[in-house]
């Protein structure tokens, strides 16, 4: 045993040798110690009653302010009109999900089908924004996101919002 | 240090070939993507900053030599081990993953970031790999039991 340990060793220790050359010369290589924003105390991450890790895709506030900032994703707010209107985030589309069928067909064709969707609603006691998710991923969408934190979180936290309907 | 080459038994030597070629496989394109393979790394929220390029540039190296001495037979039970540990590691890492509802490219096998995976098959699929290894381990031949 002790001789398969010191050869495990070695294949480590020539691993390293080989992960510093590339480190050195790779095309697309990144520095050995990269600037990273600590997520790790985002332990767990509030989940709605309906979560289910096999289909369910969960941001963080953080993840959803990034992805707005850089324009990442399509915002999605599944909230009612008379709700949406009192305030939104800002770009963010509203579809409402009682009335999905109602605002589809007008909604679709604001939404480019390789665009990452991001749905919200209005925080952590509504849980609309996954089953829309869920709608979407029957539309052929890949990995919608649900900013479960919705409205709330991003206001308490007085991030920038608009209102009025125009879509 | 001592080539094992010739003492596996013909089973054994099946699946050292099909456990390296997935390891081999799946570090080609994390090789290939440092940068993209270190934010897969970093969503997996576990590890500090500072740490997560070096295991970026690290760990699929490790992957693939460990790999290849399995598949060539070169000091094969010392890579079997690595192999086991870093299959571990990776359960446990998917575990916590599956458990906290974050629910995003594993960084398995590819690093594209469309691709989705199903945490719960990547588990069963690395329990496989540890049943592998602890028969590559032994070197047990079925033959062997047959005649018995």
């Amino acid at each position: 045993m002790r001789k398969i340990i010191g050869s495990a060793l070695l294949i480590v220790g020539i691993s390293m040798i080989l992960a510093l050359g590339s480190a050195l010369v790779h095309p697309k290589k990144i520095p050995l110690i990269g600037v990273w924003p600590d997520n790790r105390r985002i332990i767990a991450l509030e989940k709605p009653p309906s979560f289910d890790p096999e289909t369910d895709s969960l941001i963080t506030l953080e993840e959803a302010f990034l992805l707005w900032k850089d324009k990442g994703g399509i915002f999605i707010d599944t909230r009612e009109p008379e709700e949406y209107s009192e305030g939104h985030i800002p770009g963010a589309i509203n579809l409402p999900f009682e009335r999905w069928d109602e605002y589809w067909d007008s909604v679709e064709p604001l939404i480019g089908a390789e665009r990452l969707i991001v749905t919200y609603c209005g925080g952590l006691d509504c849980e609309l924004s996954l089953f829309a998710a869920r709608e979407f991923q029957s539309h052929g969408y890949v990995r919608p996101l649900i900013f479960f934190g919705g409205y709330v979180k991003w206001t308490e936290q007085g991030l920038p919002i608009e209102s009025g309907n125009k879509q | 240090m001592r080539a094992e080459t010739n003492n596996r038994t013909f089973f054994t030597t099946l699946l050292s070939l099909a456990i390296g070629g997935i390891f081999v496989y799946a570090s080609i394109d994390k090789i290939i993507n440092p940068e993209a393979f270190a934010r897969i790394i970093h969503n997996y929220r576990l590890l500090p900053p500072a740490a997560i390029n070096g295991l970026a540039i690290f760990l699929p190296w490790l992957e693939l030599t460990a790999g290849l001495c399995l598949i060539l037979g070169f000091n094969y039970k010392s890579a079997n081990l690595l192999i086991f540990l870093m299959t571990l590691v990776f359960i446990a890492a998917l575990e916590t993953a599956y458990f906290r509802g974050i629910n995003l490219n594993c960084g398995c096998f590819t690093t594209a970031a469309t691709t989705k995976s199903n945490l719960l098959a990547r588990i069963i699929e690395d329990f496989l790999i540890l049943v592998g290894n602890v028969i590559i381990h032994l070197n047990i031949s079925f033959k062997r039991y047959k005649r018995i």
